[in-house]
């Protein structure tokens, strides 16, 4: 039960080679669990989207281990990886990645239908996870007719339907503004008390601030690390999360 | 009506935390109870309505360490930030904390009241911590055009981030 849901053990990664090769991540451990949201900072270039493919088996590492669930990303086949990803895990990117031709509703169907689910289960899964990020009434409707921040919930719904136990942002509020952004990390902070883990990249502190963790990251290396947990509280003794 | 007061308002202004030790001047639960008198009234009008006077930028000490920081050597300058950073960091988590807290009695005056509290911190420590940011990005750069060639390279800069 104390198994990290993601581990990144001594994780390295190279782009090419020689005087050329760029070391976007060095020897980076990082370790999410359960109920856990970790926020990664760091300025552009730093590596942040590079962990976060890295943890979702979008990209291999040059050395070190990837493990989600107990299981190491680089141990599975082509076949594996892929249904991992479709199952275990849940992306969400700045520009949301919604396919336009699709509704809201069949947008977040369709990785479950990829999987092999009857259209119709996907389908009542894909209202419910609608419903739970707030825009249930919306599953109808295509992308270009909803507002970034409606978008973004789709693409949450997408990133958490089935019940998926990791969920990697990489920067989801970057084209949102601040209410909205707030919004959208409070439905990220409602997944993960409800037990996922989750990894946020961002460059904005006031994000990054709903974490339990922030790592922050320069020249692909981890210098320094924050919890919440701590037992003082600046102004008044509030509960915790 | 209460209490006369010169100035026309009893007790007017920040609410005292049991943290001063007081409780002086609020009831039970801690709120504040003030009363306007027939001639405050005016004055109170003219106070909600007059912008708050910006005074010369207050004695900043961070702003002092970071200035000294980079003047007096052998201090890490790096280290000087990324702690203050951390520190920032912290505190923003714990009023995050306080504000997740604090959603759940908006509606009522004093909820939001102290939401907008919380908000107003919030936006000064963010602000912190871009100026941090801005301050080693700047660092940073001076220290590569400085030396351009002998300096291990740093990762490169993603162009099509840079430009966001
Ligand atoms: N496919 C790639 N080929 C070469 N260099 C890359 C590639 N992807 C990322 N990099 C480099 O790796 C470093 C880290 O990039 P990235 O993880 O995107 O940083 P961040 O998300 O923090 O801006 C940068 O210097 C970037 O230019
Ligand atoms: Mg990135």
């Amino acid at each position: 039960m104390n198994q990290p849901v993601l581990d990144l053990r001594d994780v390295s990664r190279v782009h090419g080679s020689g005087s050329t090769a760029v070391h976007a991540l060095r020897s980076v451990g990082v370790q999410v669990y359960a109920g856990e949201l970790v926020a990664v900072m760091g300025p552009s270039g730093s590596g942040k989207s590079t962990l976060l493919t890295l943890a979702g088996g979008l990209d291999r590492p040059s050395s070190g281990s990837v493990l989600v669930e107990g299981t190491a990303l680089e141990s599975l086949d082509q076949g594996h990886r892929a249904r991992m990803r479709r199952t275990a895990i849940g992306y969400v990117f700045q520009d949301f990645n919604l396919i336009p031709a699709l509704t809201a509703a069949e947008n977040v169907a369709l990785p479950r239908e990829l999987d092999g689910e009857r259209s119709r289960a996907a389908r009542r899964a894909a209202l419910a996870a609608l419903t739970e990020v707030g825009i249930g009434e919306l599953a109808d409707r295509f992308p270009d007719e909803l507002s970034g921040g409606q978008q973004q919930r789709v693409a949450i719904a997408r990133a958490v339907v089935g019940e998926r136990r990791l969920i990697l942002a990489d920067e989801p509020t970057g084209a949102l503004d601040t209410e909205t952004g707030e919004d959208i990390l409070g439905l990220l902070r409602a997944r993960c008390d409800a037990g996922a883990a989750g990894v946020l990249v961002t460059h904005e502190a006031r994000y990054a601030a709903w974490a339990d963790r922030v790592v922050f990251l320069r020249d692909g290396r981890i210098v320094d690390e924050t919890r919440a947990d701590r037992p003082d509280s600046l102004l008044e003794t509030g509960k915790t999360r | 009506m209460a209490v006369e007061h010169r100035s026309g308002l009893h007790n007017l202004g920040p609410t005292r935390t049991g943290r001063d030790g007081g409780g002086a001047g609020s009831d039970d639960d801690g709120h504040v109870i003030y009363s306007v008198t027939e001639p405050g009234r005016g004055e109170v009008a003219a106070w909600f309505s007059t912008p708050v006077q910006r005074t010369q930028p207050p004695r900043d000490e961070l702003a002092i360490k970071l200035a000294l920081a980079v003047t007096v050597p052998g201090v890490d300058v790096d280290a000087v930030i990324q702690a203050q950073r951390s520190a920032t960091m912290a505190a923003l988590q714990d009023y995050t904390r306080l504000k997740r807290a604090a959603q759940a009695k908006q509606e009522e005056p004093a909820g939001m009241a102290w939401s907008l509290v919380l908000d107003s911190f919030v936006f000064a420590a963010e602000a912190e911590i871009r100026w941090l940011d801005h301050s080693e990005a700047r660092l940073r750069r001076a220290a590569r055009e400085r030396q351009p060639s002998s300096a291990p390279a740093p990762a490169s800069v993603d162009p099509k981030v840079r430009a966001r």
